[in-house]
């Protein structure tokens, strides 16, 4: 472990020396440096470590941090450095994160520790998910006071989102463990990149995940994001099997992933995988990050997308970023009328009675008030 | 001369090729502009160096290569990001500006510099005129880049699109290396002539057969894959280009979405139309600077109580092509009746026009480049609340978020709040992905609350789809403001000024962010430059620069022709940007100016050619130039300091000052080029021509670099003034201390 010499000195001159003033209460809590779950000591003589929280495997060297920017190697241990050390904590709607089959207009209180280890080209959250947590300002909240945050705000979820979750898995896990021992719902927005195992323990937790798959295409993933489409598809597979309820985003991009033929194939996979009460959103993209020079997505591009999923049988399909479609209602699989009317994240009429259509007693997939 | 008239031409048509490659900011441009001024430096500094035997088969052959290479350039320029491996839609970090815009300036800008040398060293065989005919050079390129300064300006780029140009510049400059190859007497004669003819064949060739259209749609499409471009135009102000997908046009101005049609992005365009509109009684006189058409327009039109909407928008070719590519939604913007067009720039109109509104709308982008920088003033403000009404709202947005705050977003948004609070007594900022400022001479901002909106919402009847009720519960939140000021709390950060542009270092700061994120540490450094640290700097240079002096003769003369050079340019850039801070950025006076400047440095250089006499104490008379210039930057400070409340009262005397300051600055250097030559007595002409030229170009790449974005956004304009005479100063100690020849 740590001396508490050298603990002070990392935890207190590198943010000096960045120029950041840290909102970090040190406390008397040694343990503040968290090691990470995980991993393997590679190599114990070079001190190297071996990640395996998620497909990208890094061997970190002493000193030197993953490729997530969030797990460091000190002496040989693998530390989380984003452990009780969020850079955000927010209210949100629960539609926001986006999930419109999940408790409609509840509020969930929503945290991230800075890191990701996708690096896509139209992060919206950049600022946070593309640097260390060392970088940025972060406020110091051990699990259990996340979830008093969440009762004292009324809120009936912890969502675990802006940045990449599984960069600050340990935090997550043990957050998500104190909240369902409160009765407050687990939910979390993610890349899908981690590993089964982690994952499948995450899961005892998780009511619900929504799940970027940013394209159907393994040549998208390489060149946008520096990653795989593979290991995500595995996740959701897996997420499906724990019984987590998953939704899927899509955030649709003019000339990268919109070609019909992809967004068939993987309204068929999601079908054949997860199911037809899977919910899928296909988003309005906007100019982002560093993808600063592409127009945004015609309305009649996600049009066709919506018509593609739910000819191949998909019950929810969404249309995000473009308030006052149609898209952004809830329908009844069954008698095809509005069960849930959205502008926005805002809900305008709810036609639905303990999770089944008020018109027609369908039920609706989901997780709903009794 | 036709050197003169191809060098302005290619900087030009390059630059504004390069700004769409790199999305241009202040600092591209700087990088930009010091890109071609180095390579100049160093061609000209090895034409200096060329052996004069071959010089005039050398000046032929890289006038023939630069007439290839300029439209070479203009190719690579378009295709670079797939050379790259970059994605075309994906925005290009600091050091890769850097090192492509070198890379794609070296050959241009490297031949041009070479040509110039060895037409001095050419012209002084032939003439045998010695020094002055360097001088005589330096006039005519003068006049060759005044005249093509002034014809692609004007007319060439918004009629001929770059390959056009470039072709036919190269088949100008064939032209003059066939005759001029007839007139002399060269052993390879026919194998220039012969040369010469092709390259002149081929230009008129692609000229007149549609030939260079050709190409340049085949290196649009390259630069653009797979997009419908339906659309590309060069105005005075910007590029064009329009793209159709499906039903929806996207309208780009130098490679950035500007704007889309028919839907356009509704929660922006609700939240910046609706959030002010409702938080006023009852608006009827509208001002949308900026921004107006593709939806703003469009949400204004359901307020049944509007009754004027005074739209400005500075490039007339912009909206020209809205309604070629018109869909119902901008249709409907442009045909209403309500609605009034102004093409001006949006701070001239403030000041010249007396109208009052109810609501001012700032929909311009944020402080990326000087220019726009302007919007964001203490200055501004203060004009947008003389044209309010007393219970009027002014409404801008920012860069912002709902997540995180870095440091650098905190200044950004700190300068700005200080800013706006510091000329309007009641200030409301809604934090969001964009930060909504809404500021009011009275109370109106101050009540406003979800509920009040919400009714007068309600009352209006007005359709919308993202604002309800409970969006405007959400939005209004006092947890999400509260957050917001607990972020900004903390943070110091200076006020923005016209004369002090600090909004523009702050937006550079966060920019750097996303592309180049490694240059943080530069940023913080370059943030603590003040002017104790410039004048210890300085006082450091001129250290080294005595110590030299000792060992190499005419050092000091280099010393001072290159920090006139740095100054010269920062001066052209003081000059040229206060007068947009009191007039505007009107095209066409902008041109005038850089002329007049131009011409001031023809005029300087004519002078000591036609009366050598009076400059036969060429030393003194350089010392006497220097200080002279020294004079005119503290001169140059004064009156700026004390000239804005002035410039109410008299504008016209003002405005003509502005064009007798550029001349003066101008001659000032223009005489000094030529004088400094006459001193500095080298073996040869050429050789003295091609170091001074060089250290001449090399000020100036210092100067174009950092003028943009250090000196002046960071040190502001009175201590950058410091700082040039303080400069100038130790380069006449310099030559003060210097063994007399």
């Amino acid at each position: 472990m740590l001396s508490r010499r050298n603990f002070i000195k990392i935890a207190c001159l590198t943010p000096l020396f960045l120029n950041t003033k840290p909102e970090i209460l040190l406390g008397s809590n040694n343990n503040l440096l968290k090691e990470a779950l995980y991993y393997e000591k590679y190599d114990e003589k070079k001190q190297i470590a071996l990640c395996q929280l998620c497909p990208r495997g890094c061997t970190i060297s002493e000193g030197s941090s993953g490729f997530c920017r969030a797990r460091k190697n000190i002496k040989g241990k693998l530390y989380s450095l984003g452990y009780a050390l969020p850079c955000a904590i927010h209210i949100d709607p629960i539609e926001k994160k986006p999930f419109f089959n999940v408790f409609p207009r509840s509020l969930s209180l929503s945290i991230a520790s800075a890191g990701c280890n996708l690096r896509c080209k139209f992060c919206q959250n950049w600022q946070i998910s593309q640097v260390s947590p060392l970088e940025t300002e972060n406020r110091y909240s051990p699990p259990d006071n996340i979830v008093s945050l969440a009762k004292a705000n009324n809120c009936k979820s912890i969502a675990y989102t802006y940045t990449e979750p599984t960069n600050f898995f340990e935090y997550m896990l043990d957050t998500a463990r104190a909240a369902k021992n409160k009765g407050i719902l687990n939910v979390s927005h993610s890349n899908g990149y981690i590993n089964p195992e982690p994952l499948k323990e995450l899961c005892k937790y998780l009511n619900a995940v929504n799940i970027d798959l940013k394209a159907f295409s393994q040549e998208f993933y390489n060149k946008v994001c520096e990653a795989e489409l593979d290991p995500v598809l595995e996740t959701i597979k897996t997420l499906k099997k724990s019984g987590v309820w998953v939704e899927i985003t899509n955030l649709v991009i003019s000339g990268y992933n919109d070609d019909p033929k992809m967004i068939t194939k993987m309204c068929e996979w999601l079908k054949n995988n997860v199911g037809i009460d899977t919910p899928v959103h296909f988003s309005r993209f906007y100019p982002m990050y560093k993808l600063t020079g592409i127009s945004p997505t015609p309305v009649s591009t996600l049009d066709r997308a919506r018509e593609t999923a739910l000819k191949t049988g998909l019950h929810y399909v969404y249309i995000g970023n473009v308030p006052g479609h149609p898209g952004e209602n809830t329908y009844c699989p069954k008698c095809r009328k509005i069960v849930i009317k959205r502008a926005g994240y805002s809900m305008l009429e709810n036609n639905m009675k303990a999770g089944r259509c008020k018109f027609c007693d369908e039920k609706i997939g989901g997780i709903w008030n009794a | 001369m036709a050197g003169g008239l191809g060098g302005i031409i290619a900087q030009t048509v390059l630059l504004r090729e390069l700004l769409i490659l790199f999305s241009g900011n202040e600092f591209s441009i700087g990088v930009i502009i010091g890109s071609w001024v180095i390579w100049e430096a160093i061609g000209s500094f090895i034409g200096g160096r060329w052996n004069k035997k071959d010089s005039m088969m050398a000046l032929i052959l890289s006038i023939i290569l630069f007439s290839v290479s300029f439209p070479v350039s203009i190719y690579i320029t378009r295709i670079f990001k797939t050379i790259a491996g970059i994605d075309p839609g994906v925005g290009i970090g600091l050091l890769p500006t850097f090192y492509s815009s070198v890379i794609i300036l070296l050959p241009t800008g490297f031949l041009h510099g070479l040509f110039f040398t060895l037409a001095c060293s050419v012209h002084d065989e032939i003439t045998g005129e010695g020094t002055s005919s360097t001088g005589k050079v330096y006039f005519i390129e003068m006049l060759g880049t005044i005249i093509g300064g002034i014809a692609v300006n004007y007319f060439f780029i918004t009629h001929y699109n770059s390959f056009q140009i470039s072709i036919g510049v190269a088949l100008i400059s064939a032209l003059a290396c066939v005759s001029f190859a007839f007139s002399t007497s060269l052993s390879k004669k026919r194998i220039i002539i012969a040369l010469s003819i092709c390259l002149s064949v081929i230009s008129i060739v692609l000229l007149t057969d549609s030939g260079a259209d050709k190409i340049n749609n085949f290196a649009l499409k390259k630069q653009w894959p797979d997009q419908n471009m339906v659309y590309y135009g060069n105005s005075h102000y910007q590029n064009i280009v329009v793209i159709q997908n499906d039903s929806q046009y996207t309208f780009f101005s130098n490679g950035i979405p500007a704007l889309t049609a028919p839907i356009p992005d509704i929660v922006f365009v609700e939240e910046f139309v609706h959030f002010p509109m409702l938080a006023h009684p009852s608006p009827e006189n509208i001002l949308i600077i900026g921004a107006g058409a593709g939806g703003i327009i469009n949400e204004l039109l359901k307020y049944p109580c509007v009754k004027k909407i005074d739209y400005i928008e500075r490039d007339p070719l912009l909206l020209k092509v809205i309604r070629i590519f018109s869909t119902p939604l901008t249709q409907r913007e442009l045909d209403s009746p309500l609605v009034n067009l102004y093409y001006i720039d949006g701070k001239r109109f403030l000041t010249e026009n007396q109208s009052k509104y109810d609501m001012i709308f700032l929909g311009l982008p944020p402080p990326y480049t000087l220019q726009a920088n302007r919007f964001f003033t203490k200055e501004f403000f203060t004009a947008a609340k003389s044209r309010l009404n007393d219970n009027g709202i002014f409404t801008l947005t920012l860069t912002g978020s709902l997540t995180y705050y870095s440091k650098e977003l905190k200044e950004l948004n700190v300068s700005i709040m200080h800013t706006i609070e510091n000329v309007f007594p009641y200030v409301y900022v809604l934090p969001g992905d964009l930060n909504l400022f809404m500021a009011s001479k009275t109370q109106e901002v101050a009540l406003i609350s979800p509920a009040l909106l919400y009714s007068r919402l309600r009352g209006y009847g007005i359709k919308t789809n993202l604002i309800n009720s409970s969006h405007l519960n959400y939005r209004f939140e006092e947890n999400w403001r509260n957050w917001f000021r607990s972020k900004m709390q903390g943070t110091t950060a200076s006020l923005n000024k016209d004369f002090s542009p600090k909004g523009l270092f702050y937006h550079v700061t966060y920019i750097n962010l996303l592309f180049s994120p490694y240059l943080k540490i530069f940023f913080d450094y370059a943030k603590r430059i003040n002017i104790i640290v410039s004048i210890v700097f300085i006082a450091a240079l001129f250290l080294i620069f005595f110590l030299l002096q000792r060992k190499y003769s005419g050092t000091a003369i280099v010393y001072g022709i290159a920090t006139t050079g740095f100054a010269v340019m920062i001066l052209e850039l003081i000059l040229l940007f206060g007068f947009q801070v009191f007039y505007g950025y009107i095209f066409h006076e902008i041109g005038i100016l850089i002329t007049t400047f131009m011409a001031g440095m023809a005029a300087g250089s004519l002078i000591v050619v036609l009366f050598p006499n009076h400059f036969k104490k060429a030393f003194l008379a350089f010392i006497f130039t220097e200080a002279a210039i020294t004079l005119f930057c503290l001169i140059l400070l004064l009156i700026l300091l004390f000239l804005e409340p002035a410039a109410a009262f008299h504008p016209l005397s003002i405005r003509a000052m502005f064009f007798f300051l550029l001349f003066v600055s101008g001659a000032l250097a223009g005489v000094e080029f030529p004088l400094a030559n006459k001193v500095y007595l080298a073996s040869s002409v050429g050789r003295s021509a091609g170091i001074l030229y060089g250290a001449d170009l090399f000020g100036g790449w210092i100067g174009g670099i950092a003028g943009g974005i250090i000196l002046f956004p960071i040190l502001g304009l009175s201590d950058g003034c410091i700082v040039l005479i303080t400069l100038k100063i130790s380069s006449l100690l310099l030559l003060l201390t210097s063994h007399k020849k």
